[in-house]
């Protein structure tokens, strides 16, 4: 019998301007069609014709290569095609070796994107873990092609870039809230409707309306929520004063020099509420909840995301 | 608010499209003159200069340009042309399409 080829989870290549590739480790890969089929809608028993109409996939993804993410992808998104600063997209699953057969030269399965929008999804980190980011690659058709062309015998790139990155010191509206329990950073990128071209299933092209980015915050000091916050309700919160930092972890080490430009920190721009005051139950620690909705402050845009920078521990 | 260690050309850049809600990326097909058109839209504290958006809009519109006569001004292929064969498997044609 035929060794059957399993796959597990590779890399994501993307293109720059020039066809530069840079191969990004990935923790989690899901990749649906949204295939559409329907029936002729007859009153008979059984369909009579069942036709697909349409066929969109979209590919989500997470890694812990932030900075290398970030740099492909901007707040506002970012189109995937020639011509454009990012040329092209390659979704690639390793295939592993087993024991009925060893590996041949080119044993792996590459899924590639010509066409398409790049959105961040969400920035997370929490106690001790590595932060992850998750983006999504909306693909679209090139006018003659299908949104992803199949390729299962192609060689693993090379280098694939491994970075991880730790929970940093924080100040949210001018006050430091040290030890956080985590945050998550919802980018909430609103596309668009897909809509396909005159007689095709795949859509042609795609566009961000609207950016939405909302901070949750978990954190354990209770006291950092004051009577004054509570009076008003709420609490300006401006890039100059709103910081999240994450830390570079070093390889057989610990963490990168703090001086060292390497490392994430990110400014906000909103206002920040108190969420949840208290959520506490017998036997455990208490924490609160902040929530920072972000916006425009008439200059920047409202997430800087900046991962070349040096940690402050007292930001 | 500590002052950003704005240097260089390029960091001053990447501070401008970041402050645009753009990757780092664009920077890579920019030119020498596309990269200090986009870093003069900022002083040496990161704040932008007035009039910053719109500047910074048709610093892109020409660069965009730029990039596209590029592309058609080599004859072979690109690079991002999909090699779509019978090898790579079903092949999804468009409806009436044989």
């Amino acid at each position: 019998m035929p060794a059957t080829p399993e796959y597990t989870i590779g890399c994501v290549s993307l293109f720059d301007a020039v066809a530069a590739a840079t191969h990004v480790s990935l923790t989690n890969v899901d990749f649906p069609t949204n295939a559409e089929v329907s029936d002729d809608g007859s009153g008979s028993l059984y369909a009579q014709q069942m036709c697909i109409t349409g066929f969109s996939p979209v590919a989500a993804m997470n890694s812990k290569a932030i900075s290398q993410i970030l740099a492909f992808i901007g707040l506002n998104g970012q189109c995937v095609g020639a011509g454009l600063d990012v040329s092209q997209i390659d979704v690639v699953q390793r295939q592993m070796e087993n024991c009925d057969s060893a590996l041949g030269v080119t044993p792996h399965l590459r899924d590639r994107v010509t066409k398409g929008l790049l959105r961040i999804g969400t920035i997370g980190v929490a106690g001790r873990e590595d932060a992850t980011i998750s983006f999504i690659l909306d693909t679209l058709a090139d006018g003659s092609n299908g949104p992803v062309a199949r390729n299962p015998g192609v060689a693993m790139p090379t280098p694939v870039v491994s970075e991880r990155y730790g929970k940093g010191a924080c100040k949210l509206a001018g006050v430091q809230f040290p030890k956080l329990d985590g945050w998550d950073l919802e980018f909430n990128v609103q596309m668009d409707e897909k809509l396909p071209d005159d007689a095709s299933i795949w859509p042609a092209t795609a566009g961000v309306l609207t950016v939405r980015p909302v901070l949750v915050v978990k954190h354990r000091d209770l006291s950092k929520v004051t009577d004054a916050l509570l009076a008003v309700g709420a609490e300006e919160a401006a890039h100059a004063d709103t910081v999240l930092q994450l830390v570079k972890r070093k390889n057989a080490g610990a963490f990168e020099d703090f001086g060292d430009s390497v490392h994430g920190r990110i400014t906000l721009n909103g206002l920040l509420l108190p969420d949840n005051l208290v959520s506490v139950a017998a036997q455990q620690k208490a924490t609160g909840t902040l929530r920072l909705p972000c916006s425009f402050d008439g200059s920047n845009a409202p997430v800087l995301l900046n991962f070349t920078s040096p940690y402050d521990p007292t930001p | 608010m500590k002052p950003l260690s704005l240097i260089t050309v390029d960091a001053r850049a990447l501070h401008v499209l970041a402050a645009h809600g753009k990757a780092p990326v664009v920077l890579r097909g920019m030119d020498e003159s596309e990269r200090a058109q986009l870093a003069a839209l900022c002083d040496d504290s990161g704040k932008l200069v007035a009039a910053a958006g719109e500047k910074y809009r048709l610093a892109m519109i020409a660069h965009y340009e730029r990039l596209k006569t590029t592309d058609e001004e080599f004859d072979e292929p690109s690079p991002v042309v999909p090699e779509w064969s019978a090898a790579d498997g079903p092949d999804l044609k468009r409806d009436g399409d044989k």
